[in-house]
């Protein structure tokens, strides 16, 4: 009786609540409605034309005609999957070890984890051009790949969170058989942890797709140039003078295309993998 | 015992080698350029000719605390973090009590907020342009349709709000999730005594939800922090004009220490003194995280003290 007493204000709460989260998400829609009516409207409709009569994939035309787009997504793709296949390699591997195996130093170690997570990488941006610039790396996929070697700590912190929920029977049952930690690691763990390998996939590649100050300092070549770099330069019309504000948005949303689609896709997977991440 | 002590041995071999391609990445690829920073901040270095350089001692460290521009440009950081900061909080948290407060379609609002978090910066920027620019932006023009003499020259005029809202709009979409996440641990039987006794809402929230939340609020206001004293790319591409990308085209008020340490490299090859900046901003940003987890003994509690 005393829980339905409590249930019954909530329940009736419920509808101006509801109501009241509908408008707030539809005002954090404005700017992505504002980004597909620009992308599809014409720029000179005819006079008197209702908003509907102005749909128009001129703005598209336009963008193909000024910007070679294919090359910078080829180049997008490229630089974001030599950094993931790495990095969620690297960092699995680290987030196993900091979860399951003993060792001397292993707190320290962790500790320097959490802590170059709070690190952003635009405190190395003096040595990290003046390197790779003079090794020759600049306009190369080479730094993304040292990057992805090197893990990255937020992965690694999700890795070592995900393990320490893992039950480790079955490594140890494994052990007893005579397994090393490599082949229990290889053919235990890595089957049985794809919630885990593909929540920081989506997560890397996310990442690396969506970088722009590292990609405009190091891929400064037009030949190198990713799409966040093409677009950021904006695109212009053919005398080189006047920013076509709808053509660079068009070509923005094809950008947002497979970021939105993969959140589509494994969108559960990846708030539960974000809001864990949080709590521990 | 012996075997537990060879498995103990072992266990350490494999946590050096399983760990060996980080640890070398930590330090040929974080610690090595953070060595290099400092060394390169103590020379007048110009990016391009390194037989030019030659050692200057602490010169660039003496020339940014008597540079004004410095000082102005960590006056606007400061600003931008007093803004950003807790306006993240507020709007998570109240975004993630009312979605909380929803019995139903909990995820579907969740996921709907996160959305934006997903879009990446050039994106977001382009998309702020396109609604703020003064000419032809779509908020002027629906301006023009109520009175044809409103005409805000947003990204300039108000530049610094124009940042802080499109930041606030690409992360409220995280913290409501954590926020959204934390609410959910607070057994409901703690609230319901609390309602029993009496409590108002404000006061169950300020006596029940937010200490047991505040582990959560902690990190929150920590990750904040940590974004408004990187951020750098967000006003570089918000730009002033409609016309392109150029690095003098950022507005002053949002010319924050990052965006003149990035003028200082791009536009003047000061890399000794933009390295110089760096480093007093990255020990600028050190000091406030140290100051925050000192006031962690007055308002977070936690069992395990951990972040």
């Amino acid at each position: 009786m005393t829980s339905e007493a409590i249930k019954q204000p909530r329940a009736r709460v419920n509808a101006p609540i509801v109501a009241l989260l509908s408008v707030i998400g539809i005002v954090i829609l404005v700017p992505i409605a504002g980004l597909l009516y620009l992308s599809f409207t014409s720029t000179n409709p005819p006079a008197g034309a209702a908003w509907y009569e102005r749909f128009s994939l001129e703005q598209f035309d336009m963008l193909f005609q000024q910007v070679d787009f294919g090359k910078y997504a080829l180049n997008s793709l490229k630089v974001s999957l030599v950094y993931t296949i790495p990095a969620v390699f690297s960092s699995m591997l680290a987030g196993y070890a900091f979860a399951r195996l003993r060792a001397r130093g292993a707190k320290m170690l962790f500790a320097i984890v959490v802590a170059t997570m709070l690190i952003p990488l635009f405190v190395y941006i003096v040595p990290l051009f003046v390197v790779y610039s003079r090794l020759g790396l600049t306009n190369s996929l080479l730094p993304w790949l040292f990057w992805g070697i090197g893990g990255n700590a937020f992965y690694i912190f999700l890795f070592r969170q995900f393990f320490d929920a893992f039950p480790a029977e079955m490594e140890d049952a494994a052990m007893l058989d005579g397994l090393t930690r490599w082949g229990i690691f290889t053919r235990i763990v890595i089957p049985n942890s794809w919630t885990a390998i593909s929540t920081v996939a989506i997560l890397a590649f996310s990442g690396a797709w969506g970088d722009y100050l590292i990609q405009k300092v190091l891929l400064f070549n037009d030949s190198a140039s990713t799409l966040p770099v093409r677009l950021g330069a904006g695109v212009f019309d053919p005398t080189g003078s006047v920013i076509l504000m709808p053509a660079t948005l068009a070509g923005v949303l094809l950008y947002l295309i497979p970021p939105v689609l993969i959140f589509i896709i494994f969108q559960r997977q990846i708030v539960q993998g974000t809001a864990t991440s949080g709590l521990k | 015992m012996s075997r537990n002590n060879n498995l103990e041995k072992s266990d350490a071999r494999w946590f050096r080698l399983f760990t060996a391609p980080w640890l070398i990445g930590f330090l040929l690829l974080s610690l090595a350029p953070m060595i290099l920073g400092f060394v390169i901040s103590l020379t007048n270095y110009n990016g391009v000719s390194p037989n030019l350089a030659r050692f200057i001692g602490f010169a660039n460290y003496a020339r940014a605390f008597t540079d004004p521009n410095v000082g102005e440009a960590a006056l606007r950081t400061l600003v931008l973090l007093l803004i950003y900061v807790p306006s993240n909080l507020f709007i998570g948290l109240s975004l993630a009590l009312l979605i909380n407060a929803g019995p139903r379609a909990r995820g579907f609002f969740r996921s709907l907020y996160y959305l934006p978090s997903i879009i990446p910066i050039v994106g977001a920027a382009f998309i702020w342009r396109a609604m703020l620019n003064g000419n032809s932006g779509i908020v002027n023009n629906l301006l023009a349709a109520i009175n044809p003499n409103w005409k805000v020259n947003w990204l300039i005029d108000f530049a610094t709000p124009s940042l802080v809202s499109m930041s606030l709009w690409l992360a409220l979409g995280l913290s409501t999730v954590l926020y959204v996440a934390a609410l959910q641990t607070v057994p409901p039987e703690l609230e319901q005594a609390a309602l029993m006794d009496g409590a108002t809402y404000l006061q169950r929230l300020r006596h029940v939800v937010f200490p047991l939340i505040s582990p959560v609020v902690f990190y929150q206001v920590l990750i904040a922090i940590i974004y408004a004293l990187g951020v750098v790319a967000e006003p570089l591409l918000l730009g002033g004009s409609s016309s392109g990308q150029n690095l003098t085209n950022v507005p002053n008020a949002n010319v924050v220490l990052n965006v003149y340490t990035y003028q200082q490299m791009f536009l003047y090859q000061r890399f000794g003194y933009a390295a110089a900046i760096l480093w007093l901003t990255f020990a600028g940003a050190v000091a406030v995280t140290i100051g925050l987890f000192a006031t962690r003994k007055y308002w977070v509690h936690s069992e395990s003290g951990n972040i």
